[in-house]
């Protein structure tokens, strides 16, 4: 019996159902699989050396039980879940895994995972947390080391023309998702913000030529569909951190909401700035990866010099990119929500709430512990939000 | 002080004026909040001869002839390279084997245990805080990793720098004094398997 193979979204559903179907395929024909956790690992230098990046994420409807022994309750629990299903076997099929310097407890992370999951290559990318020059210097020197480390570790050089290509294979793909979030602008969006992660989820599944071809349908697809999101009257951006499970989305789009726009890590935050095309291309690299990305684990302020600064003109540095999202995708309100003990995202909370008050964008934040569970008080929490906001 | 510290050294007098029962070593940044906790201890003969969190690394000379600029010359002095301390704290052989244990693993249990095994303790103190998870996260591991290789067990006390309500010395306290016999325990695993303590 011929098995039809499913494209555009019903392919992403099929992915993001089993994520990992598609790469164990791979790994059957001899290909190298390269988890990475986060969005700062490289992977314009996994795809360089024909290997298969991987995003590593958790599963918020997995209770922890394993990773209890080597990180203690009181850390982040998408990270206590992502060493869970490690240690639950469920990353066996890893060749590699790469982590970097995110947080703290992500750093705790990585050495925990080496020790005990013990994939067969490991690699922690010590990437800076400012970005003074001396600092996107360091990342370019630290980048290059990493770049060495997979050269030895996939058994050939890379050439700059090839990272130069990989880097444009990956630029593709981020336009794509660029021209996808467009596609949320119209009201009522084209896609929903739950059907968004999921394919966000599918293409960090899978190597980037065929998420790109995925994408292709989808963006295809969405923009030709009959049967399109019914109208809504709120239009929300969610702002925050990792959000790997539609759960919560779809919680917010089950009342009279859409999540047109977002600023997480499965999410837009990797995709709305390119790589640019330098002449070595580790410039542009560092660039993009500790400049671009705009993740709270960045410190970031308008003078770094300055002895007396202005609290509304340093905010309005740091996330003005927020204010024109919400006007761009004309969106009414922000949700701000991280995961309990997140402390890169939650310390950055006062200030957001400071700023988006400033400019008169309502907002509310939630705070949750990755799990089904935490979901049905905060709904109550949302409709009121959306009864202030409408 | 240096005076003191040295008289006591030389007359073999215990910091905890007491008979030595066990000596420890505490992980974590320290209960400030209720210092007396640790006189508990001490009154049941826990020394606590070592620590990690405040202990600076031993002094070694560098060369800085030839380094004029103030700052590089202050940069080059603090800066304590893994490679150095690596040779500072081991005999070469061991240090070779360390350092290539590095480049295999990406880390040496022998050099983050390194203490334990120096100071002979008997037992870890784990202090995990609620709000300091930089210092935190990676204590459930260490302990592991110190039974694994050095047959030494750990006790986890728990608290908060900030939140004094989460630590609870009397409830730590009775967890103490069921450790011991854990402590007990691990001596007679060291014993018999040949280790130096």
């Amino acid at each position: 019996m011929v098995v039809a193979v499913k494209k555009g979204l019903a392919r992403v559903q099929e992915l993001y159902q089993d994520r990992s179907k598609r790469v164990k395929e791979l790994k059957a024909e001899g290909k190298k699989i390269a988890g990475y956790l986060c969005i700062y690992p490289v992977t314009e230098i996994m795809t360089a050396l024909d290997l298969v990046p991987y995003r590593v994420l958790g599963d918020m409807r997995e209770p922890i039980t394993k990773s209890d022994a080597y990180l203690p309750p009181v850390v982040c629990p998408f990270l206590r879940s992502c060493l869970d299903i490690g240690l639950k076997g469920r990353y066996d099929f890893l060749d590699a895994m790469i982590t970097s310097h995110i947080c703290d407890v992500g750093s705790s992370l990585s050495g925990i995972w080496r020790y005990t999951v013990k994939t067969p290559f490991h690699y922690n990318i010590d990437t800076p947390h400012t970005i003074h020059d001396t600092s996107l210097a360091q990342t370019k020197a630290v980048l290059k080391a990493f770049q060495t480390a997979m050269e030895t570790f996939a058994g050939k050089k890379i050439t700059p023309v090839m990272l130069e290509n990989a880097i444009k294979k990956h630029n593709e793909q981020r336009a794509m998702v660029r021209e996808l979030y467009e596609s949320k602008k119209q009201d009522p969006p084209l896609i929903t913000g739950s059907e968004t992660l999921k394919v966000i989820k599918a293409i960090q599944s899978l190597p980037v030529n065929e998420g790109n071809a995925l994408l292709r349908e989808v963006i295809s697809e969405v923009k030709t569909r009959v049967n399109k999101p019914l109208k809504k009257n709120a239009r929300l951006l969610v702002w925050g951190s990792i959000l790997d499970d539609t759960a919560m989305i779809e919680m917010i789009e089950s009342l009279d909401a859409y999540v047109v726009m977002d600023d997480t890590c499965v999410g837009s935050r990797a995709f709305f700035d390119d790589v640019k095309l330098t002449k070595d291309p580790i410039d542009g690299l560092a660039q993009h990866y500790l400049v671009d990305i705009k993740c709270p684990r960045t410190f970031r302020t308008r003078d770094f010099y300055a002895v007396k600064k202005n609290y509304m003109e340093d905010l309005k540095s740091r996330f003005s990119y927020l204010a024109d999202y919400v006007h761009d995708w004309h969106a009414n309100g922000v949700i701000l929500q991280s995961v309990r003990y997140c402390d890169t995202h939650g310390y950055e909370v006062p200030q957001i709430r400071d700023y988006l008050k400033e400019v008169g964008i309502p907002s509310i934040y939630l705070e949750h512990d990755y799990t089904e569970g935490a979901l049905s008080p905060m709904k109550t929490r949302v409709q009121g939000f959306l009864e202030i906001i409408e | 002080m240096y005076n003191e510290v040295k008289y006591r050294v030389d007359h073999g007098i215990a910091a905890i004026n007491r008979p030595e029962k066990y000596r420890m070593s505490f992980e974590g940044l320290a209960p400030w909040h209720s210092l007396s906790f640790l006189d508990s201890l001490a009154d049941r003969g826990w020394n606590f001869v070592c620590e990690s969190a405040y202990s600076p690394g031993r002094p070694f000379t560098v060369d800085l002839t030839g380094v004029s600029d103030p700052v590089e010359r202050y940069v080059r002095k603090r800066y304590r390279s893994l490679d150095k301390v690596i040779d500072q704290e081991f005999e070469p052989k061991e240090a070779a084997e360390v350092k290539e244990e590095i480049m295999r693993e990406g880390s040496s249990n022998r050099l983050r245990l390194r203490h334990v095994r120096e100071y002979q303790c008997d037992g870890v103190v784990l202090h995990v805080l609620l709000s300091c998870r930089s210092a935190s996260s990676g204590l459930s591991l260490f302990a592991d990793q110190l039974l694994d290789m050095y047959k030494v067990p750990s006790l986890i006390i728990e608290g908060d720098i900030i939140d004094t309500s989460l630590f609870n010395p009397v409830e730590s306290l009775k967890k103490a004094e069921a450790f011991e016999d854990t402590m007990d325990h691990y001596k007679k695993v060291r014993k018999e398997l040949g280790f130096e303590w």
